[in-house]
């Protein structure tokens, strides 16, 4: 009786939370399918021809050609078609596997294709200044001015160096050859990761896609930085793990593969062997608490302990033994966060303005209508992928909400996906820290590794939500809601600055060009390598690759933006290259022209107000008969200070 | 394969790449040998060897080979920093060292078969699409840097004046970088007396002239002013300070 007057009382309740609720489909997941080379031939000549069409794009932004972005975003979309293929219901597996490296590969080329002769996004440039000296060297752990973390996690720039040592490459050539096998070992080893943990080939194609949603994809994870190999790296070791605990034949040689990797992950980047450390605590912790039986031995249960150790010891030898420069790179940007995101709760600062550059310019509407809708899309796929994937390893054939029970009661079969689920609190959290000005570095990189749960709970939704009953219809609103995801994030990571355009003040690749390329040369040629030089945040770049100098900056605590900003050359002007021991000035006269693009000139805590130094202040040098002017370029000015210290 | 060719292949491939490194530059050639020996042959040879994980399928083996291939390398070139061996050849004995040790371990071992999936049926049309598509990749690749590499959004003529290590000695260069040529007058100034001038210096683009100018021990303040001859306009200046009056 009460149920039959509670049904239409609770049928809205349940009609609500129906999309939340963790039933999964019952139909078969993976129907089989033989490989197409006819989708794959269409498809990569697809990816071809919207390179060309990037170029062009490229081409047209350079000459500031206002259809520059109708050329280079349908490239883009072009190179992003195979999605379509992947995400479907009934393809090869091992088409699928083709098909994501092609996709993965486009957009690795898309980002070459911006400098296809050398290196230009600022973190590139810090590696490929250790890159290049170990190659010349021939000595590792030689200081690097401009990261002095850098050489104590030497490991992209020692393969990439003993690539280059074999071929007789540059280091440009060497590091992208590099780049382009670690983007192939990280896009299958996620496949693999996904396929292992679901048991279904089209759920972790469409969640290795989704990854490609991940902020740091498009452009920080196809960088020549530490990070790139760190997290190909992070991804094999969680496989390895997997596979220990999936193999039916154990020995202690298990242990070997994770730990060898382990160990190399130690020495390529902090920040992901400290994740990695953390991913194996919270597993072996989840596992813990585990109720049902397990399903290996006693070996493997050790087995895994071993792997936890060796992933926890590894990093924390290799810091303490090598890296005190860590605490003083980490801490302060950690402070940052920390400091800002109270401020923030305690309403003492104001947001960081979304869509809005450090120099006041908002981002077109198209790339704020891509970044909301990309947003809002994850969110959906969140929302109707949470419960499902939390229940994705239980053993009942019940539906609804009492499949919860299981999970309540602790009895999930596989830890790892408890885990990958629970991760995907990370995404709100990322988006959190996005929104404030300190917090917004470790929210941009917290992404790449809280992102692998995020693309699998997505996934799950997919596969068990929206097309639980394949059809026509959401075949098509999937594919393209996946293309448009995936596109939206490579317009919201690149910014206005994907396509090429004139010289802006202060952009790292936006203002790296032939002018400033050719004065850090100079340097090279007429004063030699290894001087002690200062500069803006650009052209420091450039002069320390370029021109091989030593960098005198922020890292080694010396403020030149105090002897920029002041109007006369006083004591304070005198002080960092006093200080410093600076021996020559560069001065980019074309700062004077504009707000920096990314907030700065020189660091980031200068007095500059974001506004641009007045070409008298830069000019100061002239008037004293100390110093030598001797450089000119009509642009860029070089002075020689070292009489001002000796 | 049936046959133990993959346990020995790394060894022997990483022998002919000490070979091509001591004899050739081609960079062909020794990207073929350095290319599947760093990211995937040694690890394969390795992980032969050593058995750590059951692979299901081919492909996870092949993925674990170049994750351990990659991170060998890494450990080799801890190895080779140590010993100063951070050449060419020191890497390639690093791979044969890596490749027979580990070739050594397996072969003794009772054989299990690598068997490699034969080669998928391709129509012709396939096989022209991918290498269209190959071409044009390579082709967007080769425009980029063309027109992106010799783009010039700045005209601009260079003037420098540097001490040379010599004392009382100045190099004084200019460098056009300009779009079309130009002609220059150089002057130098010393204590407000003109002690050198250059007159009628014709510079195309990417053109440099290079002058070296004695100016004594005594002078302490050298100005040196750029002129485009048609206006005589100032168009560049600097200064140095000699390096005996140091």
């Amino acid at each position: 009786m009460i149920s039959k007057i509670s049904a239409p009382v609770t049928y809205p309740f349940r009609a609500l939370l129906a999309p939340i609720e963790p039933t999964l489909c019952t139909h078969q997941t993976d129907p089989v399918a033989p490989i197409s080379f006819n989708w794959i031939a269409l498809l990569s000549l697809s990816v071809a021809v919207g390179s060309l069409l990037v170029v062009l794009g490229h081409v047209a932004g350079l000459h500031n050609s206002t259809y520059a972005p109708a050329i280079f975003w349908p490239g883009v979309t072009l190179m992003l078609l195979p999605i379509i293929r992947i995400a479907d219901v009934k393809v090869a597996r091992s088409e699928r596997i083709l098909l994501l490296i092609t996709v993965a590969e486009a957009l690795l080329i898309q980002k070459i294709l911006y400098e296809p002769t050398g290196f230009a996004e600022f973190d590139e440039m810090l590696h490929w200044m250790s890159a290049h000296d170990i190659l010349h060297r021939h000595k590792l752990f030689l200081p690097n001015t401009l990261l002095p973390i850098a050489p104590y996690f030497p490991a992209l720039e020692i393969v990439t160096t003993g690539l280059a040592n074999l071929v007789g490459l540059t280091v440009f050539s060497a590091g992208n050859l590099a780049l382009m096998v670690i983007r192939a070992i990280m896009i299958v080893g996620l496949f693999l990761f996904f396929e292992k943990l679901s048991g279904s080939t089209r759920l972790a194609a469409i969640a290795a896609v989704v990854y490609m949603c991940s902020a740091t994809f498009p452009v920080f994870e196809s960088m020549f930085a530490y990070e790139t190999l760190g997290l190909a790296f992070c991804i094999l070791i969680g496989l390895a793990e997997l596979q220990i605990n999936r193999s039916s034949v154990y020995t202690l040689r298990a242990l070997f593969l994770p730990g060898v990797l382990l160990a190399a992950l130690a020495v390529t980047h902090h920040v992901s062997s400290l994740w990695m450390a953390a991913y194996l605590i919270a597993l072996m912790v989840i596992e813990r608490f585990r109720r049902k039986e397990q399903s290996g031995t006693r070996l493997v249960r050790w087995l895994q302990i071993g792997v936890v150790i060796l992933g926890v010891l590894f990093p924390l030898v290799w810091m303490a033994s090598r890296s005190n420069q860590l605490v003083q790179y980490l801490v302060p940007m950690i402070d940052g966060a920390l400091n800002s995101s109270y401020q923030k709760i305690t309403g003492e600062s104001l947001p960081r303005q979304m869509f809005v550059g450090e120099d006041g310019v908002a981002q077109p509407i198209t790339i704020q209508l891509a970044a909301i809708g990309t947003t809002l899309l994850i969110v959906v796929g969140l929302s109707t992928g949470f419960f499902r994937s939390l229940c994705l390893s239980i053993e009942t054939q019940v539906g609804g909400w009492r499949r919860l029970r299981w999970v309540l009661r602790r009895e999930w079969l596989d830890s790892r996906i408890i885990l990958l689920t629970l991760a995907g609190f990370g995404f709100p959290i990322s988006v959190a820290l996005r929104i404030s000005s300190a917090g917004w570095e470790i929210g941009h990189r917290i992404s790449t590794f809280v992102f692998i749960g995020v693309a699998f709970v997505i996934a799950v939704s997919i596969v068990h939500f929206w097309q639980a009953r394949p059809n026509r219809w959401n075949r098509i609103v999937v594919n393209a809601a996946l293309v448009l995801m995936v596109l939206g994030n490579v317009m919201l990571g690149w910014g206005y600055l994907a396509i090429h355009s004139p010289y802006k003040v202060s952009a790292d690749l936006g203002s790296i060009e032939p002018l400033g390329i050719g004065t850090a040369q100079w340097t090279k040629d007429w004063l030699g390598p290894g001087q002690r030089f200062s500069a803006d945040r650009v052209n420091r770049t450039l002069l320390a690759t370029y021109g091989d100098q030593n960098i005198i900056s922020g890292m080694q605590h010396i403020d030149i933006s105090r002897a920029i900003f002041s109007k006369q050359i006083d004591s304070d002007a005198l002080y960092p290259i006093r200080q410093g021991r600076i021996d020559y000035l560069l001065l980019d006269l074309r700062l004077t022209t504009d707000r920096a693009v990314l907030g700065e000139y020189y660091e980031k805590w200068e007095h500059s107000g974001g506004y641009p130094p007045s070409p008298g202040f830069m000019l100061k040098f002239d008037r004293d008969s100390n110093i030598g002017r001797i450089y000119d370029n009509g642009f860029i000015v070089i002075y020689n200070v070292s009489r001002l210290h000796d | 394969m049936t046959k133990r060719v993959d346990l020995t292949a790394g060894f022997w491939w990483a022998l002919l790449l000490l070979f091509a490194v001591l004899v050739t530059d081609n960079f062909v050639i020794r990207l073929l040998l350095s290319l599947p020996l760093v990211f995937l042959l040694t690890g394969h040879t390795v992980l032969r060897a050593v058995k750590p994980v059951q692979t299901t399928e081919l492909l996870e083996h092949l993925l674990f080979a170049a994750g351990a291939s990659t991170a060998i390398c890494v450990g080799g070139g801890f190895l080779l920093n140590t010993i100063s061996m951070l050449n060419p050849v020191g890497w390639a004995m690093w791979f044969i060292a890596v490749n027979g040790v580990a070739a050594l371990i397996a072969l003794p071992q009772p054989f299990e078969p690598f068997v490699l999936p034969g080669l998928p049926k391709i129509r012709v049309w396939q096989a022209l699409s991918f290498c269209a598509a190959v071409a044009i990749t390579a082709g967007s690749y080769v425009l980029a840097a063309h027109v992106l590499d010799g783009y010039r959004e700045f005209q601009y003529t260079e003037l420098w004046l540097v001490p040379e290590p010599m004392r009382g000695k100045l190099v004084i260069g200019v460098r056009s970088s300009e779009t079309e040529p130009d002609e220059y007058d150089i002057e130098v100034i010393a204590d407000k007396t003109m002690i050198a001038a250059f007159r009628a210096i014709e510079l195309g683009p990417g053109q440099q002239w290079v002058k070296e100018i004695t100016v004594g021990l005594d002078q302490k303040r050298v100005e040196a002013n750029l002129y485009r001859t048609r206006d005589h306009t100032l168009y560049r200046k600097v200064s140095a300070i000699t390096p005996g009056a140091a």
